[in-house]
């Protein structure tokens, strides 16, 4: 009788299986898109695709060093055909998997924001500021510029992204080191941010924070702060008076992939104008195209031009990479 | 039904010789029991015979075929272990039936295999009760029954009755032994008990740091221990250093305690021993005394209790053995 | 199997030899293959060509990775101890004490391990955290408390998530003790409390030994909970996690070293608890399990508070996240208003990976329970150096980060004689290899208990090894075997770090999608997902719980 049981149990077990395995096989004009993009803009940006174009979008969301060592892995089988969402730094070293694809929407997008042989092309720019809990810190009673942050008063409350797992916070603790002077005058001054700051593991964890009330103050990327504001929030966006620099994230089609052609429609719908801004009204991101019109627009993004940028060498950063987040380990080691 | 024949057994483990070339014959029907103290290789020779033991070098067979390197499922034996063990998840039927099952036996003739293997152990009835309800002289019936339904060439028994209280062990060693004869299967008995073994056996392997110390009847093993270790494990005996006429080295002679009696009780021409009362013991049917001899020896004495006799401790007592159970230890 | 083969090999070792040559080509394939694919560069100088011990040298000379894993031990010995004190008198209470309710209380105890740690981190952070909502109360009323984040909220979570690792098998144990030896100490005179501590204890100890490893092991290699809860403290799990894949300066040679690490440490814990455990083995043939003991009001009643908080504590995360997936989220932020809608857009657009967890943790678990129940039954019966590698072997999954595991199996299987990527069956393996000492321990385990005897009688009366195992060992081992299949349920259905590098396209599952809901701010998802899987991982457990109990009654 028992065996009987667990026989039942094994065939139910099976069957379920076979079920699953079923569901699967089904013919359809498809993409397998790598994203690393928060799951709020893959469901709007694939639902939105799939219902213009008939292709439909198999998604792999993660993080953005996930999806490259997977792209690397995968050199010899692409298993995907679309690269997105992850930031230039990425897209330069990683150019080997890529296949060059020139956008219909190139001549639109500035030089700066897109490869020379069109083997990736930008989206968004993520403008690196601060983000203020006003419940915690009322307005207008916060840090202004990078160097306020430095006041010992606010040591312990700002929440800042490993570096290690952040292409934006490697981004901003390299800008800053320039911008402090440089070398060890700039390291100097940087460990001392270290001192003052919480150092997370993810990007998330620090809007979370922020937005949550678990820190006053968080370094972090733009969009993060209409995002929560909009949804009732008390969070307020700050762009740090002594500047600031843009990180961008873009796409790039995989060489070899499955579908390349439904991938090169990708590459064109995804900057398109009116795409750009349904993803901004929605999302929040910062179009790379210089046409948009932001004051019509949500989210209250001021243009590119009244922000203070300063002027950061990425290349120079991305290629000191190892180096360099060895020296921020010790500065992080040193500020307990 | 078959004999059992093992040649030239050894088995080692490490340095130590578990098995020592072993030579034995085990006839047809004869009820055979491996005999010794803990450790002396009774059990993993039974064990390299039911196959859960390899053998170094000798071998092992049933009748005339060779079953040494034939799988331990393959061996047509029935085994019964000390800890019964009774599989705890199938009835007492489902216990007895499991070899039958095993052979593909038909359904119909399970059953009334299984009815009768229950009857002759006394447990008709008991077919669906499950093992922990059972007792342990009961659970013991169960694997005897188990054992014996399959009609197996060979039965062997590993110490069956030492987890069993002392009354139930000796009413059910001569149930084992009734049983044996009646169906007249070759058996092999473990034990270290050696009451036990004279009981039950037709013949006793007197077993000894891997090697046979006596092969024979009981009667034999026990009036005539060929040696030492044989006279001392074959219940109580004294050794009395001794001078054989005719001999330069002096002996050991071996003198049982119920060869010895009361001078007054014993015929004249036994040689008569003085000595004080060290120490009596009644044990019902039998009293024990020993006796201090004027060397300071103690000889052990054992009579039928007599009531009119008063003896006491520190008492002076003349006892005369029967010089014809003087056994000489070579 | 060939005449000639069969006839070179002892047919008594022919089943464990068979069984271990399976296992080890599986778990060769599956485990170190990948294995030696991910790590063979932290023995490589920075040319990939030479063999170099230069990166072990350099990783541990830096002080930021040695306080790395001064803090991690310092963390998986203090959670090792706090659990075992905590969970022996409770498994203690639950199989010799009379308590009520008990069927309910073990299918609670099983549950902690259903959550994915970053989704119980997250919860505990929303009650817990600086601006938690039990901190506001707790401070408002002059306690002075200040959050979760440090070593010490992060022992904490551990002993309340991993308890049921010591707690389960440990029943099982004092459930299995010899009564007459209680009785043999009480009766030369021996009080019940010294007989428990100096008789009972000392049985159930390689029970008590395997839960204790199972978590040591589990917060030397778990990430989710000090990703969220360490801040700033260096966590060897979560360095090694950003070195292996990190967005910036991913480092292969220098994220092999820690791997390796964590797996030497790993295999140096087993051999040592293998060798104890060797030293003292018992075995009861009865199964019959021990009677309660009697108990006075007071004990009874205080026995039954202690394991209800134990129970109602761990709990906790889990109460709020069912409570807040009741609640309203306008995009990331959370409104104080009941709602319904994170149910509707789960089940709205997330039915598939729904049905994907459902499938991937019952199918992984039977592919658990086949390949490592024999195996635990080897590495138990047959004590050589053979089985003592096939136990190490069969265990080291724990020590392997799943990333890892997932990044080797598809440098491994994306091309080449075995190409598996892209497909559902890729997890499914992945899955059985990470979960398989869970079925190797809870099988060996139960194998301690069984008597050798009970597998020669069947020999003898003719059953070959191999039916043997089927029919008397099987059986016997039952209720091990299901205990186990619930911990491979449970944990396959709340596995992240593996999934998240493997799956594709439609395969993806529940944790996915409750993972990038919390990173997008879409919590509320991530809270209707997770009571989701909660009802539903109920319904089996309990089953299971029912078929065990069944089981030991009959």
């Amino acid at each position: 009788m028992k065996t009987s049981r667990l026989r039942w149990l094994m065939t139910l077990a099976s069957l379920v299986c076979v079920m699953g395995a079923a569901g699967a096989a089904q013919a359809q004009k498809k993409l397998v898109v790598y994203s690393a993009n928060d799951s709020t803009l893959n469901d709007l940006v694939f639902a939105a695709f799939a219902k213009e174009t008939g292709i439909a979008v198999e998604p792999v969301a993660a993080g953005s060093g996930v999806l490259m060592r997977r792209l690397q892995s995968e050199k010899a089988r692409p298993q995907a055909d679309i690269v997105w969402g992850v930031s230039r730094s990425l897209l330069e070293t990683n150019k080997s998997v890529f296949e060059a694809y020139a956008s219909k929407n190139k001549d639109v997008t500035p030089a700066e924001y897109r490869d020379p042989n069109d083997l990736w092309i930008g989206n968004n720019l993520h403008l690196l500021v601060f983000l203020q809990n006003t419940k915690l810190v009322p307005d207008g009673e916060g840090p202004k510029s990078w160097a306020d942050l430095l006041d010992p008063k606010w040591k312990g409350k700002i929440a800042f992204t490993d570096p290690a797992n952040s292409g934006s916070a490697y981004a901003t603790v390299t800008m800053l080191v320039d911008l402090w002077g440089g070398g060890d005058a700039g390291w100097k001054k940087v460990g001392q941010l270290f001192k003052n700051m919480k150092v997370l593991n993810r990007s998330s964890l620090v809007f979370q924070g922020v937005g949550n009330g678990e820190y006053p103050l968080g370094i972090s990327l733009e969009y993060a702060g209409p995002l929560w504001a909009s949804n009732g929030a008390p969070v307020k966006v700050v762009y740090p008076s002594d500047g600031t620099t843009a990180s961008m994230e873009g796409v790039a089609v995989i060489k070899g992939g499955p579908n390349t052609e439904n991938a090169k429609v990708y590459v064109d719908y995804i900057n398109r104008k009116d795409v750009r801004e349904m993803i901004l009204k929605a999302t929040f991101r910062r179009p790379t195209r210089s046409d948009l019109d932001l004051s019509k627009l949500p989210g209250n993004l001021p243009p590119l031009s009244s922000v203070k940028l300063l002027n950061y060498d990425e290349d120079k950063w991305t290629a000191a990479r190892t180096k360099t987040m060895e020296q921020i380990k010790d500065v992080l080691q040193d500020s307990h | 039904m078959s004999g059992i024949v093992i040649a030239g057994v050894s088995r080692i483990f490490g340095t130590v010789r578990a098995v020592d070339n072993i030579d034995l014959t085990v006839a047809p029907g004869e009820f055979f029991t491996l005999l010794g103290p803990s450790g002396c290789g009774k059990t993993t020779l039974l064990r390299m015979i039911a196959g859960f033991s390899e053998l170094d070098s000798g071998e092992i067979r049933f009748g005339d075929s060779r079953i040494d390197k034939l799988s331990a499922h393959r061996r047509d034996i029935g085994m019964v272990f000390q800890n019964y063990a009774v599989f705890p998840n199938l009835s007492v039927a489902g216990n007895v039936a499991y070899g039958l099952k095993a052979r593909r036996v038909p359904a119909a003739e399970v059953a009334t295999r299984v009815e009768e293997a229950l009857a002759l152990v006394q447990l008709a009835g008991y077919g669906e009760r499950l093992p922990h309800q059972l007792s342990g002289g009961q659970l013991q019936r169960v694997a005897i029954a188990r054992a014996l339904v399959i009609r197996p060439q060979v039965l062997l028994f590993d110490e069956p009755l030492s987890n069993l209280d002392a009354r139930l062990r000796v009413s059910m060693r001569s149930e084992i032994r009734a049983l044996q004869k009646s169906l007249g299967i070759t058996a092999i008995y473990v034990t270290h008990d050696q009451e036990e073994a004279m009981s039950v056996s037709d013949r006793i392997a007197l077993m000894n740091a891997g090697r046979l110390e006596q092969v024979g009847v009981p009667a034999e093993i026990y009036r005539t221990p060929a040696t030492r270790f044989a006279a001392e494990f074959m219940g109580t005996t004294n050794l009395v250093a001794a001078q054989v006429l005719g001999l330069a080295a002096p002996v050991t002679v071996s003198l049982r305690p119920e060869a010895l009696r009361f001078a007054e009780d014993a015929p004249a021409d036994w040689p008569r021993l003085p000595g004080i009362v060290a120490a009596i013991e009644m044990l019902g049917p039998i009293t024990r005394l020993d006796l201090r001899l004027a060397n300071g020896e103690i000889l052990r004495m054992a009579t039928l209790d007599t009531p009119q006799r008063t003896v006491q401790v520190g008492q002076a007592a003349t006892l005369a053995y029967d010089p014809a159970r003087l056994t000489v230890i070579p | 199997m060939t005449l000639a083969f069969s006839g070179a090999i002892p047919y008594r070792q022919r089943l464990p030899l068979g069984i271990a040559a399976l296992a080890f080509l599986f778990l060769g394939v599956f485990l170190l293959y990948p294995l030696v694919q991910i790590f063979s560069a932290s023995f490589l100088d920075s040319e990939g060509t030479a063999f170099t011990l230069a990166n072990y040298t350099k990783m541990l000379g830096r002080p930021f990775y040695r306080t790395a894993i001064a803090n991690t031990l310092q963390i998986g010995v203090a959670a090792t101890l706090v659990t075992t004190v905590l969970a022996v008198p409770f498994a203690f209470a639950l199989a010799r004490l009379p308590i009520p309710g008990k069927s309910m209380i073990l299918a609670m105890a099983s549950l902690p391990l259903i959550l994915p740690s970053f989704v119980s981190a997250y919860a505990l952070v929303l009650l817990l955290g600086r601006s938690g909502v039990v901190t506001q109360w707790l401070q408002a009323h002059g306690i002075g408390f200040t959050s979760i984040y440090g070593m010490g909220g992060i022992v904490t979570v551990y002993v309340l998530t991993l308890y049921p690792y010591v707690l389960l098998p440990t029943i099982a144990a004092f459930k299995a003790v010899d009564v007459s030896m209680e009785e043999a100490a009480q009766n030369l005179g021996s009080s019940p409390a010294r007989t428990v501590w100096t008789v009972t204890l000392p049985i159930v100890m390689p029970a008590i030994l395997a839960g204790g490893l199972l978590v040591l092991i589990e917060t030397l290699e778990n990430f989710g909970v000090p990703f969220v809860l360490a801040e700033d403290m260096p966590i060897f799990s979560v360095e090694a996690f950003k070195l292996f894949i990190g967005e910036t300066a991913p480092n292969p040679s220098s994220a092999g070293v820690l791997g390796v690490l964590l797996i030497v440490t790993t295999a140096l814990v087993l051999l040592v608890q293998r060798r104890f455990l060797g030293a003292r083995r018992f075995a009861t043939n009865a199964r019959q399990a021990a009677p309660l003991l009697k108990a006075g009001p007071g004990l009874q009643l205080a026995a039954t508070a202690y394991c209800w908080t134990i129970v109602i504590l761990a709990l906790i995360p889990f109460f709020s996240i069912v409570v807040l997936s009741f609640l309203e989220f306008r995009g990331p932020v959370l409104h104080l208003h009941f709602s319904l809608e994170n149910f509707g857009v789960l089940f709205s657009r997330h039915l598939r990976p729904l049905s994907n967890t459902l499938i991937f943790a019952t199918a992984a678990s039977f592919c658990v329970t086949l390949i490592g129940v024999p195996i635990g039954y080897v590495v138990t019966r047959y004590r050589s150096g053979l089985a003592s590698l096939l136990d190490v072997m069969a265990t080291l999954p724990f020590a392997v980060a799943g990333t890892v595991l997932a990044i080797g199996f598809i440098v491994s299987f994306n091309a080449g004689a075995i190409v598996l990527t892209g497909g559902p069956l890729i997890l499914v393996l992945a899955y059985t290899v990470r979960k398989l000492p869970f079925a190797v321990r809870s099988a060996s385990a139960i194998v301690h208990q069984i008597d050798a005897s009970l597998e020669e009688a069947s020999i003898s009366l003719g059953r070959s090894p191999l039916e043997t195992f089927l029919r008397i060992v099987v059986p016997l081992m039952l209720g091990g075997i299901l205990s186990g299949m619930v911990l491979s349920w449970v944990t396959v259905a709340s596995e992240l770090s593996a999934t998240v590098v493997l799956y594709s396209g439609s395969w993806s599952t529940l944790t996915v999608v409750m993972f990038q809901a919390l990173e997008s701010g879409g919590a509320g998802i991530a809270t209707a997902a997770a009571s989701f899987l909660i009802v539903v991982s109920l319904v089996p457990i309990a089953l299971l719980y029912r078929l065990v109990r069944r089981y030991e009654l009959s």
